[in-house]
């Protein structure tokens, strides 16, 4: 093989073998391309040897990583009191915010019981890293550093504090890659939180937009409506903040208007994620050293979801 | 002059180098100029040696290039193998260019390649077919000469005799 490959040029018996070699391995490519396009089991392989490349993931992130821990260490301690103090205030408060909900929730609960509706259960959450890299330029993807030992599933939501993410798409033991909604191959149900219009919101390529494409003309919808998964489907958790209305396109000719939707969560800058397991057990433990591996077991079905192919 | 034996180490530690820059974070706006690297280094070895590139090995390292990407298992094989392809057909010519026309061919080689990538991407539901994907190959013309000189510096010095 090598032999031939280096007379390439001069031999013409070498150079079409060299161009069914050619054929053979491109042919090959395009077996393993549709085969991972079209099946789950390719992909879950994927999943499984993408642990290989994690150590190559992990170590470019060190530099930025050892950047803000010097800038943590050398960071003035007024500042750092200062920081303090804002997080404390910000505890409070949203502590104070919380014991109102739990308080809701409970009633919720209770009123549901008597309409005899099955009670929506509390999700379970795990907070996991970002890691601080670009994968392809054409998809919007992310990794993160969470695996199967952690109870991560494919097609699993995302979040951050303000909203939701997106969801996972492969998982290795020890690692995760993530597709954001904003990917234009994602879309996801949601709903319009003022008037309860339920639909889909797609990727565009955009961190900064996903749209709703099929909202009818009639239907109410006004810039700075909150837009919240609907939960349909059976992927995403219901009532998760997704984004807000921005703009309405509605060409005259078209039957449907294109309702443009700023996310709410951090895509390009969260540094730190929440994995949620939708309506899996009550108490969260928020503690992510805690391990999980019992209680995964139950949020093992994703469940046929409108989700990325 | 094709007889050159290298250290396998060598390859394998640009390769290693090359796949960390490929996924090195860059400020959003620069993400399209970003070269291909591992490409850049692929057309290096297959001029340098019929030893240490072949279309085989360059599957191979497209398989390990679509894991760390998350792209779909053999789009990044294909890409190579047909970067190695053409490389192979004219190497003696290539060999002998000058430094400037050896970056416009190989600029040529990554454009074409762009063009392959992003068709499939396309075809496979990715909202991109705008010209960013143009941006990257000038880059790669442009970082060419002195990859090119670094790694022969480093390729001749630990050369196997």
């Amino acid at each position: 093989m090598v032999e031939n490959s280096h007379q390439t040029e001069a031999s013409p018996v070498s150079s079409s073998a060299a161009a069914l070699r050619l054929a053979l391995y491109a042919a090959l490519a395009v077996v393993l391309m549709v085969t991972d396009h079209h099946s789950e089991y390719l992909r879950k392989i994927r999943g499984t040897l993408s642990a290989v490349t994690y150590p190559m993931l992990a170590l470019v992130t060190l530099p930025g990583e050892a950047g803000r821990w010097l800038g943590s260490e050398i960071a003035d301690r007024k500042v750092r009191n200062q920081r303090l103090q804002e997080l404390e205030e910000r505890w409070l408060t949203s502590q104070s915010r919380l014991n109102r909900i739990a308080a809701l929730e409970e009633e919720n609960a209770r009123l549901r019981r008597l309409l005899e509706s099955s009670p929506r259960l509390g999700d379970r959450v795990l907070v996991a890293e970002l890691l601080d890299v670009d994968l392809d330029p054409f998809t919007h993807l992310v990794a993160l550093d969470r695996g199967t030992r952690d109870g991560v599933y494919s097609g699993q939501p995302i979040a951050d504090a303000r909203g939701i993410m997106g969801q996972i798409e492969l998982v290795s033991p020890i690692s995760a890659q993530a597709v954001l909604i904003s990917d234009p191959n994602h879309a996801l149900p949601v709903t319009l939180n003022r008037t309860g219009i339920r639909t889909v919101a797609y990727g565009t390529g955009q961190l900064d937009r996903i749209e709703l494409r099929d909202v009818a003309m009639s239907a109410d919808v006004q810039t700075g409506d909150l837009v919240v998964t609907s939960g349909l489907g059976g992927r995403f958790p219901v009532g998760f903040p997704v984004g807000e209305v921005t703009t309405i396109e509605s060409d005259p000719g078209a039957p449907f208007r294109t309702v443009a939707i700023t996310p709410l969560a951090a895509l390009d800058r969260a540094r730190q994620v929440l994995l949620v397991w939708p309506g899996a057990a009550e108490p969260a433990p928020n503690d992510p050293d805690t391990p999980v591996d019992d209680a995964a077991g139950g949020a093992e079905a994703p469940g046929a979801g409108v989700g990325a192919p | 002059m094709t007889r050159r034996r290298h250290r396998p180490a060598i390859v394998v530690v640009s390769f290693l180098i090359a796949m960390a820059l490929t996924v090195m974070p860059l400020p959003d706006s620069l993400t399209w100029f970003r070269p291909y690297w591992v490409g850049l280094v692929v057309i290096y070895w297959t001029i340098e040696s019929t030893q240490v590139m072949n279309l085989g090995r360059a599957f191979a390292v497209g398989l390990l290039l679509d894991l760390l990407t998350g792209t779909m298992a053999g789009l990044h094989a294909l890409s190579l193998v047909v970067i190695v392809y053409i490389v192979q057909r004219f190497r003696l010519r290539i060999r002998f260019f000058p430094l400037w026309q050896q970056a416009l061919a190989v600029g040529a080689i990554l454009l074409n390649d762009r063009v392959i990538y992003a068709w499939i991407q396309s075809l496979s539901g990715s909202g991109f077919t705008g010209g960013e994907i143009l941006l990257a190959p000038p880059v790669g013309v442009l970082v060419w000469p002195w990859m090119f000189l670094l790694l022969d510096r480093i390729s001749q010095r630990y050369r196997l005799r």
